[in-house]
């Protein structure tokens, strides 16, 4: 290879990495939230004062939390009777992309959820910030299904191409705890907070020492009326353990 | 030249991809442990550890927020959100006493966990002598932020993850508490033998009751045992006990269960009268309180399977006698 080809081979790689590692700079430094703060009904802890612990009492702290701990007049008991408790949750992705929605084009997209608990069962709970929404504050309503009944507590089926609107459905893949979808093709809306409607349970199960996946499926379908723009919304799934 | 087309191509065709807007990535958090049950006499400076871990390769900013809950009516532990005006003054009142703390850092705003990190945090609560006996039950809910986008149409997902925290203020340890109801059928033709077991808990104070029910047959010997899932009773609620714990449970097939909470005895074989008898202890303090049932096991199935083979040998027997007797 001759001397000018590899000088512009080396070029194109660095302007590649450039380009590339730009993206993760972008993420190692998020300081900043993007989307909108999520309203949980109940606001985030903001100290107006530090405690100050008087130092001859401060209790002994370990690396690992073991069954009891007993300070001077309490008494703490961690998990349940297995030591080392845990409980974890997972989604296979933070965005659920719909590409460029086409009238009577229903787009179907998944996100797998993932619990483990080794001692207590749990329930997971789902909400929506708003419907998909444009920047200009159109929305793609929530699904009603093919016979107008679906809400966010009750399913009923979609499979009408001309039925349009957002939803979702969950299939169990490891364990039974999906709620309400027993049937293929049910939908629900999720629920949405900025209508105030409560959150709701989308898993639920046993403590059974092993992993439990379900698959959420989402779907949005929109018509001829609907503008060709972008529209998102934000979704949230809390697990909580039973006590 | 040709060299030089290739490359600008093949890097262009890179670049162009990695443009695209695919920067989704999996979320997965762990927290242990679950539940943090705390009792504490005034005057008491509180201090809980437990332990947030983010599980995957991006970091991931959080925000901690304390939500109360109660007891939901299926009696099975789950949680039920509480509207923080639905509070009385003096829970509200500790629900904003309550800090948690990174080190000797209060926690201000939101944390960032970084891939992989296990973080100690630590709730701390001070209360002052005189101050009032009462339950808080609340939920350390940890929820991450979004921060990856599309230009194209799309739902961020947030991801949140709990502890639950029970914390009792009590001045005198008094149990409240009964078994509200222990029975099962009187007859069973098939396992699993099912138990219903509730405790109510009329006190302030929750409990944490531990115990045992023993199966014993006709003969007066032990053929069985469970050991009953070790939950805890809000006050003033009742629960309905499990034994979903038990490693011989783990194998029964949970598909096959109901949504019902019911204490098992797994899949064996089992003929005869039997006792039932539950041993419970409330909580640490208090003793142990007996009750007993009785319930008769018959396996129809395999009874029914053992007389068809006993009529059929019979039957053959009677033939082949007969034409032995005919010769």
């Amino acid at each position: 290879m001759t001397r000018p080809p590899v000088v512009f081979f080396i070029f194109s790689m660095l302007i590649s990495i450039f380009f590339t590692g730009s993206k993760y700079i972008k993420v190692l430094n998020a300081q900043v939230m993007s989307g909108d703060k999520i309203n949980l009904q109940s606001e985030p802890i903001v100290p107006t004062e530090t405690i100050s612990m008087p130092k001859k009492e401060k209790p002994r702290l370990t690396d690992s939390p073991s069954d009891i701990y007993i300070g001077k007049n309490f008494k703490v008991k961690y998990g349940f009777e297995k030591q080392n408790s845990n409980f974890s949750f997972s989604l296979s992705s933070d965005l659920i992309d719909f590409g460029i929605l086409s009238p009577n084009n229903p787009v179907t997209r998944t996100n797998l959820l993932t619990i483990y608990s080794n001692s207590t069962g749990y329930i997971v709970l789902a909400s929506e910030n708003q419907e998909l929404k444009s920047s200009e504050n159109i929305p793609i309503p929530d699904t009603t299904c093919d016979n107008g009944s679906c809400t966010q507590t009750i399913p009923a089926v979609w499979k009408e191409a001309t039925v349009y609107g957002f939803g979702y459905r969950c299939d169990k893949l490891i364990g039974n705890d999906c709620i309400d979808f027993e049937a293929d093709q049910l939908f629900k809306q999720l629920p949405d907070l900025s209508k105030e409607e409560a959150w709701e349970k989308v898993l639920s199960g046993h403590s059974e020492d092993k992993k439990k996946q379900a698959k959420i499926t989402y779907k949005v379908n929109i018509s001829n009326a609907q503008k060709i723009t972008k529209y998102i919304n934000t979704l949230t799934y809390i697990a909580l353990p039973n006590f | 030249m040709k060299n030089k087309i290739v490359a600008f191509a093949f890097f262009g065709v890179i670049f162009l991809l990695l443009s695209l807007e695919t920067m989704a990535a999996p979320q997965s958090l762990s927290i242990s442990p679950p539940v943090i049950a705390i009792s504490a006499i005034p005057p008491a400076d509180v201090s809980a550890q437990f332990w947030i871990n983010n599980l995957e390769k991006e970091p991931v900013e959080i925000q901690i927020i304390l939500r109360p809950f109660t007891a939901t009516d299926k009696k099975n532990g789950e949680v039920e959100s509480v509207e923080s005006n639905q509070l009385s003054i003096e829970k509200t009142e500790l629900l904003n006493k309550i800090r948690i703390y990174d080190g000797e850092k209060a926690l201000e705003g939101n944390i960032i966990l970084a891939p992989k990190q296990k973080k100690k945090l630590n709730l701390r609560v001070n209360i002052p002598e005189n101050y009032t006996s009462l339950d808080l039950y609340f939920s350390i809910i940890f929820l991450s932020l979004p921060k990856n986008d599309s230009k194209f149409s799309h739902s961020q997902i947030s991801q949140g993850i709990a502890s639950n925290v029970l914390l009792s203020i009590v001045r005198n340890n008094k149990i409240q508490a009964e078994i509200s109801r222990f029975d099962s059928k009187t007859f069973f033709n098939d396992s699993p033998i099912e138990f219903d077991l509730e405790i109510t808990n009329k006190g302030s104070s929750f409990i944490s009751p531990q115990g045992n029910i023993t199966i014993k047959n006709i003969f007066g010997k032990t053929v069985g045992r469970i050991k009953l899932d070790s939950v805890n009773i809000l006050s003033n609620s009742s629960r309905l006990m499990s034994n979903y714990n038990e490693q011989e449970n783990k194998i029964f097939n949970s598909s096959s269960r109901s949504n019902e909470t019911k204490i098992y005895l797994p899949k064996r074989f089992i003929l005869g009268y039997y006792t039932a008898e539950l041993n419970i202890s409330l909580s640490d303090n208090s003793p142990t309180i007996s009750k007993s049932l009785s319930f008769i096991a018959f396996p129809v199935k395999y009874a029914i399977i053992v007389l068809i083979g006993l009529f059929a040998t019979l039957t053959l027997a009677k033939k082949v006698a007969r034409k032995l007797k005919n010769r």
